[in-house]
């Protein structure tokens, strides 16, 4: 083909174009009489047009940010007895791919230490360790570890594959009602909370790092950073060096800091109240749409967080009861003497919180009932729904007893007063 | 580096080749760093726009300095090539290495289920496209611009300073001649 005759050909498929089928074919009959050859030029481009579907309609996306980040798997590419589908994504400590175990025939999550990092021991020690801390833990909120392994060199950990999305998505898309926050930090809280009892604390729990389901189910993930307490203490040689591996792009950077604790900021030893500053954080942009610490610079949000104290969140949202600032309060104490010690502390009262809110809730619209009957057997049907603990119902009961006692109570001094005040 | 990177710009656009060598390197540096960073973001990402990338890096290295149209014109363009070369580079360093007797086996199961790979083939398309350039180099460009910069036509008649007809017109011209190349 020349030049000329693509021109040529151009000119008469994009007129055919604007015809109908059987105009087309009158068409470049006639045009091309005397050049029978341009007429089959003409008719296979349309064909082809006709036949494209989709074809190249959208860039290659995927393929392109891969190349660009020099990410080191293929899709089908075997990494032992796991194929790779694609990658998910990049973290701190290597690369994500969704995988399929060609065992058990199901998906999971791969996570692979880049082999330039093989030799690099420290690495390879903390991604072994990463995979031994969320493995030694048995909790529904916390990723469940599948295998951990070496395969021709590269380092890997087989996790459970998680639909849903991450609390970061969450938060970034739209607000959340405050029983749906309290539901997600209970969640997180109770895994903390097992991690805690195992000497785990994560250190980086922030939103990028916990998943939840379309069924509602938490997922806390990437025990990257997590540090073993009573066992490596002692030979732990970054017990003092918290801050998370952050390379490059500003807005990374201080993704990452603004979750920091004041004392993982200072570089100091870090414990379980670490999580619960970092927790606090979440519970936070959780129920506020924003974080607590900003700044425009690594330096200003270390200093946010080391110095300052967050706009209270009763300005920042109507409905935030008086208890639920306090409880944000304390977890996010600059001294972490001051912090709740321990995460079952808050998570008994964010539990107890989420009660009480679920009370004023069914008793508000029974009351427009008025039927004093209802709330009793609401009261007892909502303590059967909860998933949690059988307290919830006495304390429910107890409740509604109390209020309706004063009601009775109440009434009585009513009718009392007017049988006394009766015109005599 | 955001004067730097104007002027680069701006010298460019009145014909300075030089200048393009010079910022080619540095807007792939930037491509490459935001790229890991979205990658980064969230432990599991959904999808990435390459024209997310492309805005986000004029952003970062033009920002809201004032610059001819012109110019942001030709950032988009360049952006595009690069993406094509780095794309298609890529592909042939997988051919090779493939080839090399690395292991490689594609599974009729969940693998193709949930594969999410290209069904084009880059290098046959890049050939493809060479061939197109020499018949007609802006449709060639513009299948470049759209396909590898992900520009929509409107964007792509900006950045070429032509009409959104002539951009749509060559579109479903080359579309339709790469497509019967390729199927060949």
């Amino acid at each position: 083909m020349t030049p000329e005759r693509y021109r040529q050909a151009e000119e008469l498929f994009s007129k055919a174009l604007t015809l109908t089928q059987a105009q087309r074919t009158s068409f470049l009959e006639t045009v091309c009489f005397a050049d029978p050859e341009l007429r089959v030029e003409v008719e296979s481009l349309l064909a082809a047009h006709e036949q494209a579907g989709n074809f190249i309609d959208t860039p290659p996306s995927k393929t392109a940010a891969e190349v660009l980040a020099g990410v080191n798997a293929g899709p089908g590419q075997m990494i032992g007895h796991y194929q790779i589908i694609n990658l998910l994504g990049k973290g701190g400590m290597g690369e994500v791919y969704l995988a399929v175990d060609t065992h058990l025939d199901r998906r999971v999550a791969l996570k692979l230490l880049p082999g330039q990092f093989t030799s690099n021991g420290d690495r390879v020690l903390r991604f072994v360790q990463e995979a031994k801390a969320a493995s030694a833990l048995n909790h529904p909120n916390i990723i469940t570890i599948h295998e951990t392994g070496k395969e021709s060199g590269t380092h890997f950990i087989a996790t459970e594959f998680i639909e849903g999305q991450t609390l970061r998505h969450l938060i970034d898309s739209s607000t959340q009602s405050l029983g749906d926050v309290l539901d997600i930090v209970i969640q997180v809280a109770s895994a903390l909370s097992a991690a805690h009892e195992h000497g785990i604390v994560h250190r980086d729990a922030k939103p990028e790092n916990i998943m939840i389901r379309p069924d509602g189910l938490v997922k806390v993930l990437d025990f990257g950073l997590a540090k073993l307490l009573s066992r490596r203490e002692a030979s732990d040689k970054d017990v003092k060096s918290p801050r998370p591996e952050i390379k490059t792009a500003p807005g990374l950077i201080l993704g990452t800091l603004q979750y920091m604790s004041p004392e993982q900021a200072n570089g100091k030893p870090v414990d379980a109240r670490t999580d619960i500053f970092t927790l606090g954080v979440v519970l936070y942009e959780l129920i506020a749409g924003r974080a607590p610490f900003n700044g425009d610079n690594a330096l200003e949000v270390t200093d946010s967080i080391l110095a300052a104290e967050p706009v209270p969140l009763t300005q920042a949202r109507g409905d935030v009861p008086l208890e639920l600032q306090r409880i944000v309060g304390k977890a996010l104490r600059k001294d972490k003497e001051q912090r709740y010690q321990s995460c079952r502390e808050m998570l008994a009262d964010l539990k107890s919180l989420k009660q009480e809110l679920e009370l004023k809730a069914k008793l508000n619209s029974k009351a427009q009932q008025s039927e004093i009957t209802r709330p009793i057997a609401a009261a007892k049907r909502a303590g059967v729904d909860e998933m949690n603990d059988g307290l919830s119902d006495k304390l429910k009961v107890q409740k509604l007893l109390a209020s309706m006692i004063l009601i009775i109570v109440t009434a009585a001094i009513i009718i009392g007063l007017i049988w006394w005040w009766r015109p005599k | 580096m955001t004067n730097n990177i104007t002027q680069l710009l701006v010298n460019w656009s009145d014909g300075d080749q030089a200048a393009l060598n010079q910022l080619m390197p540095l807007v792939y540096d930037e491509l490459r760093r935001l790229a890991e960073s979205y990658l980064r973001r969230q432990p599991y990402h959904h999808t990435l726009q390459p024209t997310a990338l492309v805005h986000e890096a004029y952003m970062r290295m033009v920002g809201q300095e004032e610059v001819a149209w012109e110019s942001r014109a030709q950032f988009f363009g360049m952006a595009a090539t690069l993406m094509r070369r780095i794309l298609v580079d890529h592909t042939r360093e997988k051919m090779a290495a493939k080839r090399g007797g690395g292991e490689f086996r594609l599974s009729l199961s969940e693998a193709d289920r949930f594969s999410q790979d290209e069904d084009v083939d880059l290098i046959a398309l890049d050939n493809a496209l060479v061939d197109l350039a020499t018949l007609n180099q802006q449709h060639s460009r513009i299948v470049e611009l759209r396909y590898f910069g992900g520009l929509t036509i409107d964007e792509t008649a900006s950045v070429l300073g032509v009409s959104h007809a002539t951009v749509e017109r060559g579109w479903n011209m080359a579309r339709a001649w790469l497509r019967r190349e390729l199927s060949r």
